[in-house]
């Protein structure tokens, strides 16, 4: 009885139960998960609080100076040895009794703008080092087309240098009167310089380009030639007189908007005028209510999404990137799946299985493994110094030496990205064209089908769902990569779209040799290429934020199509 | 047992009398057959009698499959499989020099074990051998749609859902589209392997009164496990054992006079 009891015990030891390695493993699931949405956590509210309008504080210092500007940070610190001793003893003592008791002092990180006035964009200041804070209630956060944020009192409103209001409450009053037409005229001014200025320039650069075109096929002296000269001559003319009447037009704009000023004082006393048509936005923080702040935070997010960039990329917004991000996923994908697909098609359903095979199988699979920005070498080497140049010389001779295609541009980008996502989609579509039954393969070829009908007609469709899988972790790969697009396309500050609306049919024209603008190059720049880094930081959250949005909602999309297929082809209960 | 059985393999078919006035559809002559060095076929003649039902019966493994697939050449698409001899269907070479596989496979219809409708609406599955000869005319392809599944009883159940997945239909409604399917191309021969091996008996019931209703209209060679149904829907029934068939004749005279005791032992059910 005894012996039968320990021999139980011995059969259910601690290692032949389940619940440790259901601890196990759940546990390392439970890890896993805690980091992804850790990680979303932070970047959801780092990013989603970037555009939040924040009250203005005033801090005094007890060395008599005043700063004026919203807190960014606040932490703990032990001042140095240095910052001792530049205090007074009574400070001194006061510093150290509050180390002892809390173990640091508290620093708060003021953004102050100014930095036209005072240098920098951000003040530490220190607790012991203030002497008083308040909300002024006309405290007005001005943000402008260039140097940063302006943190101030309207003082007064200048019209042609007359003063026609003056103090805070006339002056903003005045402003915001005006401040909407002035911001129109300005639109304007900006749609005539980049449309009717640039459509001159390029014509223009046309004509140079024919009569160059007409040098390099017929030769100077020629016939053809001087008539190309003088046809271009005279269209450059024509072309002049209009670029004329185009500048007037927008001198005119300029001058009628550089009439209106307005007047600040900053919390130091210093004043400063800035003209209505640099302020981008302009409002008194601390007099917002609830309703109004969420105003304002709607509309940063709009010239988030919709504007260019301004200020080093740090201010405005990315429109430009999240077209480039997106217009260059969609080329990759059009480019990459077709041609996994038909190269899948071929090692699965045609090519003989034997080892010739299967090194092809591991040397795709090997290829997913290479690092990227071998890939972005190999692109510029390759497609833009190869491919590109000799479309270059063969269709845009009259152009060289300035490149068209033998750069990075949007297509090449493309194209190396398509490289790296290549082997994704020919292993997602093997596995997907493998789990078609063989019955339904042979069901096909005793109705007397022929080996390309069977795949178009029973194995590509039922496959497809699975080739849907393949393209999605193509686009989400492709998507998120970076480091190869530096060297093939990707700018910091991309002048034109690659996509333009047109008034002629087919209506949107892409642009595949212009370089682009991309979300995840754009966060790289912000983050460690700007000059104002503490300003660029909360909009790496926002970008980065908005760059997974964008590949969840591609992602979704895809997974949506790839549902409604697997419905319609959906096993019925058997 | 199985040894002294062995033992006793007879080396020539016992064909009996009334087979061989049949007017044949399908003339299997000396045909063997090789999957790599292992023969799985010795020897097979046989004529398959024109608008009968011809049932193959035998243990698992005997072959009965591998000779059904060999009628239409699907085993070509095994690798490594080696024939010898030769098929006539309808006094055309199904193997030979210059035959047209394709155009072949279009003459034979075949439904399998396992029902497989293929991937689309059930009007597609049912018009597909059309679709694939590039038949385009709707209402060619209606007709012949109704046409076939009337032929396989299944109109009344799916006329108001054509446009629907056949992946959605229950499993003897999917195998009598099957049906439709292979008749659909107007065969000159209906090849059925064990077409209800994976349905239920009620199910089971509808394809044998399917395959009574087929007959005579289309020529029927069916391979079938079920003793009881070889002997309720055939007309001729040929046992095979390891590769040759042993005893071919009337199904009645098959299951009632057996003239070896082999085909008795089998159909009796002392083995199996």
């Amino acid at each position: 009885m005894v012996k039968r009891r320990r021999s139980q015990r011995r059969g259910t030891s601690l290692l032949s139960h389940a619940e440790p390695f259901v601890w196990l493993t759940g546990g390392a699931l439970v890890i896993a998960v805690a980091m992804i949405i850790g990680l979303m956590v932070l970047i959801v509210k780092e990013g989603g609080s970037t555009f939040w309008p924040q009250r203005v504080v005033r801090i005094d210092s007890t060395d008599g100076t005043s700063r004026m500007g919203e807190i960014s940070s606040t932490e703990m610190y032990v001042p140095g040895p240095h910052v001792m001793a530049g205090l007074s003893d009574d400070t001194a003592r006061r510093v150290r009794d509050v180390i002892a008791a809390d173990g640091g002092v508290r620093r708060r990180m003021l953004r102050s703008g100014n930095f036209d006035l005072t240098g920098t964009h951000y003040t530490w200041i220190d607790d012991f080092a203030a002497s008083g804070e308040s909300l002024p209630e006309w405290a007005v956060v001005v943000e402008r087309m260039s140097w940063g944020r302006f943190y101030g009192f309207p003082k007064a409103f200048v019209i042609e240098n007359e003063v026609v209001a003056r103090g805070p409450e006339a002056a903003w009053s005045r402003f915001k009167s005006v401040h909407a037409s002035v911001r129109a005229r300005f639109e304007e001014r900006q749609d005539l310089e980049t449309g009717a200025i640039g459509a001159i320039n390029a014509e223009m650069e046309a004509g140079r380009l024919a009569l160059r075109k007409a040098e390099l096929s017929s030769g100077t002296g020629s016939f053809e030639y001087e008539q190309a000269r003088a046809l271009n001559d005279e269209q450059q003319i024509e072309l002049k007189s209009r670029f004329e009447s185009a500048r007037d037009a927008v001198r005119t704009l300029d001058a009628e908007n550089a009439r209106y000023q307005l007047l600040f004082e900053t919390a130091d006393g210093a004043e400063m005028t800035i003209p209505a048509v640099d302020i981008v936005r302009a409002y008194a923080a601390n007099q917002l209510g609830f309703v109004e702040r969420v105003a304002v935070y709607l509309s940063r997010w709009w010239e988030f999404l919709s504007e260019a960039p301004r200020e080093a990329n740090s201010e405005g917004g990315v429109f430009p990137a999240i077209i480039g991000t997106v217009v260059m996923t969609l080329v990759m994908a059009i480019l990459a799946v077709p041609f996994g697909v038909l190269a899948a098609l071929y090692l699965r359903e045609y090519a003989t299985q034997g080892w010739l095979v299967s090194i092809v199988r591991i040397a795709v699979n090997n290829l997913a493994g290479v690092p990227s920005i071998v890939f972005g070498v190999f692109g510029l080497g390759f497609f833009c110094y190869v491919v590109g140049a000799s479309v270059d010389t063969l269709l845009y001779a009259e152009k060289l030496p300035n490149p068209t295609y033998g750069k990075g541009g949007l297509i090449w980008a493309a194209f190396t990205l398509g490289l790296l996502t290549l082997p994704v989609v020919i292993v997602a579509t093997e596995e997907a064209l493998a789990a078609v039954p063989r019955s339904m393969r042979e069901g096909s070829y005793a109705c007397g089908a022929t080996k390309w009908q069977t795949i178009r007609r029973i194995v590509l469709p039922r496959a497809l769902p699975g080739i849907m899988t393949g393209m999605i972790l193509a686009i989400a790969r492709g998507a998120g990569e970076v480091a190869p697009l530096m060297l093939v396309g990707a700018v910091k500050l991309a002048p034109e779209l690659v996509v333009e609306a047109n008034s002629t049919a087919p209506f949107v024209h892409l642009h595949p040799e212009r370089s682009f603008m991309h979300l995840g190059f754009h966060i790289y720049d912000l983050g460690f290429q700007s000059q104002n880094s503490e300003a660029a930081r909360p909009m790496v959250y926002t970008t980065t934020l908005l760059l997974i949005a964008i590949i969840v909602i591609l992602n979704i999309t895809a997974i949506w199509v790839r549902e409604r297929l697997k419905r319609r082809y959906a096993a019925g209960a058997f | 047992m199985t040894n002294t059985f062995r033992v006793q393999m007879p080396h020539k078919t016992e064909v009996h009398a009334g087979v061989l006035e049949e007017d044949p559809v399908l003339d299997i002559e000396g045909f063997q057959l090789w999957y790599g060095s292992k023969q799985a076929l010795f020897d097979v003649s046989m004529r398959i009698p024109r608008g009968k039902v011809t049932a193959l019966i035998g243990p698992s493994g005997c072959g009965k499959s591998t000779l059904l697939r060999s009628v239409n050449r699907l085993n070509d698409l095994v690798e490594s499989v080696r024939i010898e001899g030769n098929m006539l269907l309808n006094e055309d070479a199904i193997y030979g020099p210059g035959v047209d596989v394709i155009e072949l496979r279009k003459r034979i219809g075949m439904v399998f074990q396992k029902p497989n409708p293929f991937p689309m609406s059930i009007f597609e599955n049912v018009v597909y051998s059309l679709r694939i000869d590039g038949e385009r005319d709707r209402r060619v392809l209606a007709e012949s749609c109704e046409r076939s599944l009337r032929g396989a009883g299944l109109w009344d159940e799916v006329k108001s859902r054509l446009s629907e997945s056949a992946l959605q239909l229950s499993g003897g409604q999917q195998q009598r589209l099957c049906i439709a399917r292979a008749i659909a191309a107007e065969p000159e021969v209906l090849l059925l392997d064990e077409p209800c091996s994976a349905l239920d008996p009620i199910a089971t019931g509808r394809i044998e009164d399917l395959i009574e209703e087929l007959k005579g209209s289309y020529s029927i060679l069916m391979v079938t496990h079920n003793m009881q149904q070889a002997s309720r829907a055939s007309d001729f029934t040929a046992f095979m054992y390891l590769g040759r068939i042993v005893e071919f004749g009337r199904t009645n005279d098959m299951f009632m006079t057996p003239h070896l005791g082999q085909t008795e032992d089998y159909v009796t059910g002392r083995f199996g």
